[in-house]
C-alpha cells in the first residue's frame, strides 16, 4: 500500500512539473488579440525604438534620458517602463548608463552597454538598481540585438574585427550587403564568449533553448543554428528580422519589395508559402519577439505628415491562419495585390487565353481571380455568372454599405447578387500647385474641357523647363474612350468626330513630341516629396493611379481636379476586384478570407473605396480627390481593339476620320451583337 | 469457330486504347459541350433546352459567320480540287522534267504559317476582298491534294491505259473516263479532307486580318466561337461548336453516300 501511494504521489508531482512547464511555454489566450504599449515621450525622454519582453509576456520599454549640454541635447541613461499582459504599468526603472540592445529575464536587465573598450554585458536588477558585470565585448562598434534564454545571451551586432572582410560579400541584387555583423554567445554564468561559426549572419531569433539564425552566402540565404549546423534554405530577400512563433513557423519584416511595411509569417522550410499578417507599418526588423504564442514588435505609421510610434503585440492564432493557402489568378500583367490577413497567398498570372480557359472550364485549381474593370472580360464574368454570390458571407454587405454608391452598384448584379468584392478604385485626375499654376497664367478647373486642358499643357510648356508637367497622352486617351463608350454605342457622333480631331491634332501619339506631355522637373519635385525638395516646380501633374495622387494629396500643398468631362456623365473610375471561384477546392477558406479582407478594408486609410470622409486625411486636396470619387461611376471596357488600334491608325494618317468611324462601328456592332 | 472467337477478342483488345483515347479525348468533352448548349451557365446549370440553339441560329453574327465558312467550301473546295487534280495529271502523265517539280507543290504545307501571312500581306496590301483568304487557303492545301491523287494515279493499272489507247480513245476522254472514275474514291476523301481543313483556316486568317474582329467578309464560324470565348460566354461556344460539328458530320455522310453510290 505504501509502495502504492508513493508512486501516486511520485506521479502528482512528475505530472504538475510538466503542466508548470508547459504553461510556461503558451501564455493564456484571455488577453486582447491586438494590443499596442504607450510610446510616452516628452523634453526629456526619447523612446529608444527598443523594448523586450520577459518570461510571463511583461513587457519593457526603453527610454534614453536627455540632458541639455554645451554641445545639444545628449544620452545620459536609459529608464525602463514596464507593463503586464493588460497595459498596467508594472514598475518604472532608472539604469544609470546608456543600454542599446537588451533583454529581460526574471526581473534581471541583461543589456549591452557600449564604452570607449568597445563594449560589455551587464545584468541590472531591475528592482534594486544594482549592476553587474557580466563580460567585456571588445570591438563590438553596435548592438542590433540581443535576446536571453536559459543561461545565455546572443547577442547580434557590428564588430570591428570584422572590418577586414566588409565587402567581402553581397548578394547579386544588391539587397544585401555584409557590414561587420558577428553573432556571439555569452555564458551569463561564466561570462565566457563563443562566437557563431555563421560568417555573414542577418539576424537570429531564440525559441526555447535554442536559437535560429537567418544569413547569407555565396550559395543564397538560409536558416540554421548557432553552430551553422542544419542550413535551410530559404530566400527572403531584404528580410529586415525575424522572430519563431514555434519549432518551424516566424514571423518577419521586409523593407523592400511586395512584403515591404507588413509583418509577414512564414515556415522554416518554405511549405506552406508565406502569408502578410499585419499592414501599412514601419517595423524596425530586429525588435520582433515571439512569446508564447503572442508576437510583439515595434512599428510607426504615417497619416500624411504626422507619424505615431508603439509596441504592438498580435495574439498569432487570430492573426496567422496555419495552412491555409488562397490560390489567385489573374490575368493582368501588373495589379494591386490585396493585403493576405493572416493567409498564404499564392499568385498566378495567366495570359488572357489561359484565363478565359481557367474560368470556364471551372478549373478548382484557384480560389479567387483578380480582375480590373477595364479589362474587357470583367463585365463578362458578372453577365456569365461565373462567380460565387457574396451575400451571405459575413462582412461583406456592412462593407459594401460604408463604400461610396457607384462601387456598391458595380458590386451588385441585376439579381441583386453580390458577384465581387471591390479592393481597390482609381479615377484618373489631375494634381495642381495652385500658387504656382496663378502665376503661369495657367487655370484648372473641375468643369475643364478637353481643349482648355490641352491649353493648360501647352502655355506650362512655353514658360519654360522649369514649370514642371506629367500628362502623359496614352492614358488619357484611353480615358476619353472610355468616358465615350461608357455612353454611347455608336461612333458616328458630333461628340465623337470633334473628340478624334482633337486627338489627332493636339495628342497624337504617333507623332512624338507634337503633345507637351512631361518635363522633368515635375518628376523631381514629386520624388523629393517627404525629403525635403520644393514643390515650386510643379504645376500640374495628372495621375492615372491613385497610389501617387494620395502620396501628394497629403502633403497638403496641392489641390485635385478631375480629367476633362467630355460626355458630362461623370469622372470615370475603373475598379479592381475579387470574384470568388464557384468551382474552388476550398470555398470555405476563400469566404472566410473575403470575410477577414473586409475586416481589413473598411479600417483603411485613404481608400478611396469609403464614403466616411474621417477615414482620409485632412488636407484641401484629400478634399478635392474625395468629392471627384464621390462623383464618379465605374465604367466596365469593352476589348481595346475595337477602337483604339483604328485610332492609331487614324493619328498617324493611315485611315481617314469617316473610315475610322466606320470601321469602328462595325466592330462595336458585332462585339455587341455576337 | 474458336479461332475466329480468339481472334474477335484479341481485336477487339487491341482497339481499346484507341477507344478508351477517342472516348476520353473526344466522345466524352463532345457530350459535355452539347450538355453545356443545354443549360444557361455552367455554374447555376438550370435546363433551357434548345433556347441557346434558338439564340445561336437567330443571331446575325452566326448566321454571317455560317455563311462565310459556306462560302469558303462551296467556292475554294472545287477549285482546289480541280487544280490538284490538274497538276497531279500533269506531274503522273507528263514529261519528266515537269515531275521532277513535285517537291515544290509540298513546300506550301511545311512553311510557317507566319512566314506565308507576311508575304501574303505585302502582296496584297491594297486588297480589300476575301480573294486573299481564298488564295491562302488553296495555296496552303493543294500540297496534301497533290499527294494524295499522285499516290491514287500511281495505284491504277497501267494496262487499262494500254488497251484503252489500242481502242484509240483520246487523251481527255481517257481521262475523263477511265483515270478520274478511277481514282474517284480518293477523290471523294480529298474533298471531305479539303472540307474540314477548311474550318482551319482560322490561324491563317486571324493572323493576316491581326484582329479578333475581320472585315465582314472573313468572318468566319471561328471566329464567333474565339469571340464567344475571350467574353466567357460558354453557351454560344458550345452551341456554335454543336452546330458546326453537325454541318460537318452531315457533310462527311453525303460525301460517304456518294462514294458508296458510286461504288455500287
Amino acid at each position: 500500500m505504501k509502495k502504492y501511494l508513493s508512486l501516486f504521489l511520485v506521479c502528482v508531482l512528475v505530472l504538475s512539473g510538466c503542466e508548470k512547464n508547459n504553461a510556461a511555454e503558451e501564455l493564456p489566450a484571455e488577453y486582447a488579440d491586438y494590443f499596442e504599449y504607450p510610446v510616452t515621450q516628452n523634453e526629456s525622454t526619447l523612446f529608444s525604438q527598443r523594448f523586450a519582453v520577459d518570461e510571463n509576456g511583461g513587457v519593457y520599454l526603453c527610454s534614453h534620458i536627455m540632458e541639455n549640454t554645451v554641445y545639444g541635447q545628449e544620452v545620459s541613461g536609459s529608464a525602463m517602463t514596464g507593463y503586464d499582459m493588460n497595459g498596467n504599468i508594472s514598475g518604472e526603472y532608472l539604469i544609470g548608463k546608456t543600454v542599446t540592445e537588451f533583454d529581460v529575464k526574471n526581473g534581471m536587465l541583461y543589456g549591452v552597454f557600449l564604452n570607449a573598450q568597445g563594449g560589455e554585458l551587464s545584468a541590472v536588477d531591475l528592482q534594486t538598481g544594482s549592476t553587474s558585470n557580466i563580460c567585456n565585448i571588445p570591438e563590438i562598434m553596435s548592438a542590433l540585438k540581443c535576446e536571453v534564454t536559459g543561461n545565455y545571451a546572443y547577442i547580434l551586432g557590428k564588430f570591428a574585427d570584422r572590418t577586414g572582410i566588409e565587402g567581402e560579400f553581397s548578394d547579386i541584387s544588391g539587397m544585401y550587403g555584409y557590414d561587420c555583423e558577428k553573432l556571439i554567445r555569452v555564458d551569463i554564468s561564466s561570462g565566457d564568449i563563443e562566437e557563431s561559426k555563421v560568417k555573414f549572419p542577418i539576424s537570429f531569433s531564440v525559441s526555447g533553448d535554442k536559437c535560429e539564425v537567418y544569413a547569407a552566402d555565396r550559395d543564397g540565404y538560409y536558416f540554421c543554428g548557432f553552430d551553422g549546423s542544419g542550413r535551410c534554405p530559404h530566400d527572403i530577400q531584404a528580410m529586415d528580422g525575424f522572430a519563431m512563433i514555434s519549432k518551424d513557423r516566424f514571423v518577419f519584416s521586409a523593407n523592400s519589395g511586395n512584403d515591404m511595411r507588413k509583418l509577414c509569417a512564414g515556415s522554416l522550410n518554405n511549405a506552406d508559402g508565406m502569408s502578410q499578417v499585419y499592414d501599412d507599418v514601419f517595423i524596425s526588423g530586429n525588435t520582433i519577439r515571439s512569446f508564447g504564442g503572442y508576437t510583439y514588435f515595434y512599428a510607426q505609421r504615417f497619416s500624411g505628415n504626422d507619424m505615431t510610434e508603439g509596441v504592438i503585440r498580435l495574439y498569432n492564432n487570430s492573426y496567422i491562419r496555419k495552412n491555409n493557402k488562397i490560390k489567385f489568378i489573374s490575368a493582368q500583367y501588373d495589379f494591386d495585390v490585396p493585403f493576405g490577413c493572416g493567409y498564404t497567398m499564392d499568385y498566378r498570372n495567366l495570359s488572357d487565353d489561359e484565363f478565359a480557359l481557367a474560368v470556364l472550364s471551372q478549373s478548382s485549381d484557384y480560389d479567387i481571380c483578380i480582375v480590373n474593370s477595364y479589362q474587357s472580360y470583367a463585365s463578362n464574368i458578372r453577365d456569365k455568372g461565373s462567380f460565387y454570390p457574396l451575400n451571405d458571407v459575413p462582412g461583406v454587405r456592412e462593407y459594401l454599405d460604408r463604400c461610396f454608391p457607384c462601387i456598391r452598384e458595380a458590386a451588385v448584379n441585376d439579381d441583386g447578387e453580390i458577384w465581387m468584392l471591390p479592393v481597390s478604385v482609381n479615377v484618373p485626375l489631375i494634381i495642381y500647385n495652385k500658387a504656382a499654376c496663378e502665376k503661369a497664367g495657367i487655370s484648372l478647373s473641375d468643369d475643364m474641357s478637353l481643349s482648355g486642358f490641352i491649353s493648360a499643357c501647352e502655355t506650362a510648356f512655353k514658360n519654360g523647363s522649369v514649370n514642371g508637367i506629367s500628362a502623359h497622352p496614352y492614358p488619357l486617351i484611353q480615358n476619353l474612350l472610355m468616358q465615350y463608350l461608357s455612353v454611347y454605342n455608336d461612333l458616328d457622333t458630333g461628340l465623337f468626330r470633334d473628340t478624334a480631331k482633337i486627338i489627332k491634332e493636339k495628342i497624337n501619339i504617333s507623332e512624338p513630341g507634337k503633345f507637351p506631355e512631361y518635363l522633368p522637373a515635375v518628376n523631381i519635385a514629386l520624388n523629393s516629396i517627404g525629403l525635403g525638395g520644393s514643390y515650386d516646380d510643379v504645376l500640374f501633374a495628372a495621375e492615372y493611379d491613385i497610389q501617387p495622387a494620395i502620396y501628394e494629396a497629403v502633403t497638403g500643398v496641392f489641390n485635385a481636379v478631375p480629367l476633362p468631362d467630355i460626355t458630362g456623365n461623370g469622372n470615370t473610375a475603373t475598379c479592381a476586384f475579387l470574384t470568388v471561384n464557384p468551382a474552388s477546392e476550398d470555398i470555405g477558406t476563400a469566404l472566410d478570407y473575403i470575410s477577414s479582407l473586409c475586416g481589413y478594408l473598411m479600417n483603411t486609410e485613404n481608400s478611396f473605396l469609403l464614403s466616411d470622409r474621417s477615414t482620409y486625411t485632412d488636407t484641401e486636396c484629400m478634399s478635392d480627390i474625395f468629392g471627384i470619387y464621390k462623383n464618379s461611376h465605374v465604367c466596365f471596357n469593352i476589348s481595346e481593339e475595337i477602337i483604339y488600334s483604328d485610332l492609331v491608325r487614324y493619328m498617324s494618317g493611315e485611315i481617314t476620320l469617316d473610315e475610322l468611324i466606320n470601321e469602328g462601328n462595325r466592330k462595336l456592332k458585332t462585339y455587341l451583337g455576337e | 469457330m474458336r479461332k475466329s472467337i480468339k481472334f474477335n477478342t484479341k481485336c477487339k483488345l487491341c482497339l481499346l486504347p484507341s477507344l478508351a483515347g477517342t472516348a476520353v479525348f473526344f466522345v466524352i468533352p463532345y457530350i459535355r459541350v452539347l450538355y453545356y448548349s443545354l443549360i444557361d451557365n455552367q455554374f447555376r446549370r438550370n435546363f433551357v433546352w434548345l433556347d441557346n440553339y434558338a439564340k445561336t441560329l437567330n443571331n446575325e453574327y452566326f448566321l454571317l459567320a455560317l455563311k462565310n465558312s459556306l462560302l469558303l467550301i462551296v467556292i475554294c473546295v472545287p477549285v482546289l480540287l480541280l487544280l490538284a487534280l490538274l497538276i497531279s495529271l500533269v506531274l503522273s502523265f507528263g514529261i519528266k522534267a515537269v515531275r521532277r517539280t513535285r517537291a515544290a507543290f509540298v513546300l506550301p504545307m511545311v512553311i510557317p504559317t507566319a512566314s506565308i501571312v507576311i508575304i501574303w500581306r505585302s502582296v496584297f496590301a491594297a486588297n480589300e476582298t476575301v480573294l486573299p483568304l481564298y488564295l491562302l487557303f488553296v495555296w496552303k492545301n493543294i500540297g496534301i491534294c497533290i499527294v494524295l491523287l499522285t499516290a491514287a494515279f500511281t495505284g491504277i493499272d497501267g494496262n487499262i491505259f494500254e488497251a484503252a489507247k489500242l481502242d484509240g480513245t483520246g487523251t481527255f476522254t481517257l481521262h475523263r473516263k477511265i483515270t478520274v472514275p478511277m481514282i474517284m474514291p480518293t477523290l471523294l476523301f480529298t474533298a471531305l479532307l479539303s472540307v474540314v481543313n477548311s474550318f482551319k483556316i482560322f490561324k491563317e486568317s486571324y493572323l493576316y486580318y491581326g484582329s479578333n474582329y475581320p472585315p465582314e467578309h472573313s468572318y468566319t464560324l471561328q471566329y464567333y466561337m474565339n469571340n464567344n470565348f475571350l467574353k466567357l460566354d460558354y453557351q454560344s461556344l458550345a452551341t456554335s461548336a454543336v452546330l458546326t460539328s453537325v454541318i460537318v458530320f452531315l457533310t462527311v455522310l453525303a460525301g460517304l453516300a456518294i462514294q458508296r453510290r458510286y461504288r455500287q
